[in-house]
């Protein structure tokens, strides 16, 4: 059950944006990855939302800027995998 | 269409494994456009929309790929319409696209018409619905004069918020009512264009329910009018409808009979233990008849393949009260005991359609996956575990998509029985000759105008045999070239028993010097071996004549599946030009070329 919720994450990120998994760490964001345009911000929200079965409003989208604050975010919901967020 | 090994089930790995999350979608949509896959169908498609519509995309393709596309869209910049659409010079057309979707909303069209309705006038409202249809319509007419590409166009979904509320029946005009006639505006235009369909996205949208159809944070973030379900939902359908644009439906659906067309297994229960009738569960089936009888109406073929006794089966036919289809529904019965995949080779050659023509229904998995193995070009319905889900799948399949009903498809059953009529016939005659002279063949041959238009397309889209140079020509491309001068001739043969329909085109185009090319020569395979090309070929060689051409020149391309016209110009007096034997030579001369004198001829005027 270990790292379950963080490696859905990644494997979203890595889905949407094409990212290879092992390239992916919670410093991934639009700098670091060219494909996270504002298109892909959009698909990423709704990708989240179904791979959680949640639904973001828009403060919590808008801050959504790297996998870090997505671990957060979701944290804040209490989908996390237990131990401390990490915050950015 | 048999496909290739291990990269089709590469594919069809990927897709089964896909859940419908955008997540998946994008990923599996990102290895499809990388090429991975290379057996697929590539197909262009422009977008234009008044909306943002890039987000179809990886539902799109992938959809696309489902049903052996290879769709390359290419969007529009946003809310540009005529822009794109009437500048030769646009991305585009640049784009070259085989088909052109034109999606636009009606709250972008006429604002009024969605917003302030209930403040209208009855005048008002007239002003803002012809807006429209002038808009739409010189839209849809300039992009026909750049491009021969399909155009598929949207009408337009129900708005969501009623203006007037509860009230909007009560109202003299209700705003229903006016979506409804902008609606059957768009469908009167693409009538009068060539080469244009309607995209049924009020269906779709209904079918899907308006309430779940909308994501606001998108609509007003991004001005996108669709959630992620809804996207998908979209995707799919336009990958649909892409299939139908590009491959004819199939032809023959075959039924199993046990637990499909009745509860329970015949043999077992006997005539009166099958389940069929008014009460449940035989209304389940009763009303599954009722599907099967809606596409024979539209024009499929019915047959039958069922591992069981003939004598039970007939009688079930013939005497069940609460049986809705008949024997003479059917026009091909394989009911023995030997195994699916030569019942529906038979059924095919009994019919002269390609195996890859047929569609089955069976409600046993195994047989199923015995025949998908055995057969992959045979379309293999899903079907549902519950019985109650059997019409629904049989009618969403796919299988049996067509944008276009024709007067041919309807009456295609009957023109088959009259087909097995004349086979019995062939075996009491003394000779050939007599055979076709007992026939009584009348041959009508006239010029492809509006009306005949869809069925010659039809016919060069599809038939495979008996076609010189399998040229795929569009109803666009047909018009343009008989605008262009060019010759096109239907032929339609009646006989003793009935009218076989349109089964012959011609089309004929200058060179310039005298000579005329013959660009297409087919027969629909239900009238091969009678001679009746012999009367479409000597009226070609009389029109050509008539408008001050020398010759006809021949074209023999040759397919895995023509090789029936061989010799055909051979037979007919034409002289070959090259070694290959693939062009050929007639001097129209002083003398008429011969036809068959079992044969009369009309000139349709």
């Amino acid at each position: 059950m270990a790292d379950m919720v963080r490696e859905r994450i990644y494997r979203v990120i890595s889905d949407v944006f094409g990212v290879p998994f092992d390239q992916i760490s919670d410093d991934a964001s639009p700098d670091s990855i060219p494909t996270w345009d504002s298109m892909n911000h959009i698909n990423l929200i709704l990708a989240l939302e179904a791979e959680f079965e949640i639904s973001l409003d828009s403060s919590e989208a808008t801050e959504m800027l790297s996998v870090g604050l997505i671990r957060a975010i979701l944290a804040e919901r209490g989908i996390t995998d237990g131990g401390q967020a990490v915050p950015n | 269409m048999v496909v290739s090994g291990r990269k089709s089930e590469m594919l069809a790995d990927l897709l089964r494994s896909i859940k419908p999350t955008p997540a998946t979608y994008i990923s599996a949509a990102r290895q499809i456009e990388a090429g991975r896959f290379d057996h697929l169908t590539p197909v262009r498609v422009g977008i234009l929309a008044t909306f943002t519509a890039d987000f179809l995309r990886p539902y799109f393709v992938v959809e696309g790929a489902a049903r052996r596309l290879r769709v390359q869209p290419h969007f529009a910049p946003f809310n540009q319409l005529e822009q794109q659409a009437l500048d030769p010079s646009s991305a585009l057309h640049a784009a070259r696209p085989d088909v052109v979707v034109v999606a636009a909303r009606l709250e972008d069209l006429a604002p009024r018409l969605v917003g302030r309705f209930v403040a209208l006038s009855a005048q008002e409202i007239d002003d803002e619905l012809e807006a429209v249809r002038t808009r739409l319509a010189a839209l849809l007419d300039g992009l026909r004069r750049v491009t021969t590409a399909t155009i598929l166009v949207f009408n337009f979904a129900p708005p969501l918020v009623l203006t007037a509320g509860l009230a909007d029946p009560a109202l003299p005009v209700s705003q229903t009512s006016v979506v409804q006639r902008a609606n059957d505006h768009v469908a009167m235009m693409r009538r009068a264009l060539p080469g244009t369909y309607v995209f049924d996205y009020a269906r779709i949208v209904a079918e899907f329910g308006l309430r779940r159809w909308y994501d606001l944070r998108l609509l007003y973030m991004g001005r996108i009018p669709f959630g992620a379900e809804a996207q998908l939902e979209v995707g799919r359908q336009l990958a649909r409808y892409l299939r139908a644009l590009l491959f004819p439906p199939c032809k023959c659906l075959v039924l199993d009979l046990d637990n499909t067309l009745w509860g329970g297994v015949l043999g077992e229960e006997g005539l009166g233990g099958i389940a069929l009738g008014e009460d449940h569960p035989g209304i389940i089936y009763k009303d599954f008849q009722r599907a099967v009888l809606v596409l024979k109406d539209r024009g499929v073929l019915l047959a039958v393949a069922s591992k069981n006794t003939e004598a039970d089966v007939r009688e079930v036919f013939e005497r069940h009260p609460d049986c809705v289809l008949r024997t003479a529904d059917f026009v091909a019965m394989q009911i023995h005991w030997g195994d699916k995949a030569s019942s529906l080779k038979a059924i095919a050659e009994e019919l002269s359609i390609g195996t890859d023509s047929l569609a089955v229904f069976d409600d046993s998995p195994v047989e199923r996956e015995w025949i998908r193995t055995q057969m992959p070009e045979v379309w293999v319905i899903e079907v549902p575990e519950q019985a109650e889900g059997f019409a629904e799948a049989l009618l969403d399949s796919g299988a049996f998509d067509h944008l276009e009903i024709s007067s041919e498809d309807l009456v295609r059953t009957e023109l088959y029985h009259q087909m097995r009529e004349r086979g019995l016939l062939a075996e009491r005659s003394a000779s050939p000759e007599e055979f076709l002279r007992s026939l009584e063949m009348i041959a009508t041959i006239g010029v492809v105008g509006p009306e005949t238009l869809p069925r010659t397309a039809q016919l060069l889209a599809k038939t495979n045999q008996f076609n010189l140079t399998t040229r795929r020509h569009s109803a666009t491309d047909l018009q343009e070239m008989i605008e262009a001068g060019g010759i096109a001739l239907w032929m339609r043969v009646t006989d003793r028993f009935g009218d076989n329909g349109i089964v012959g085109v011609a089309i004929a185009v200058s060179e310039g010097d005298g000579d005329w090319r013959m660009d297409s020569f087919l027969l629909s395979c239900r009238v091969v071996g009678r001679g009746v090309e012999g009367a479409l070929l000597g009226t070609l060689a009389r029109l050509v004549r008539a408008r001050g051409g020398h010759a006809l020149i021949g074209e023999y391309i040759p397919t895995p599946k023509n090789s029936v016209t061989k010799d055909f110009y051979q037979n007919h007096g034409f002289v070959p030009l090259d070694v290959e034997k693939r062009r050929w030579r007639y001097d129209l001369g002083a003398e008429e070329m011969p036809i068959p004198d079992y044969i009369r001829v009309r000139l349709n005027e």
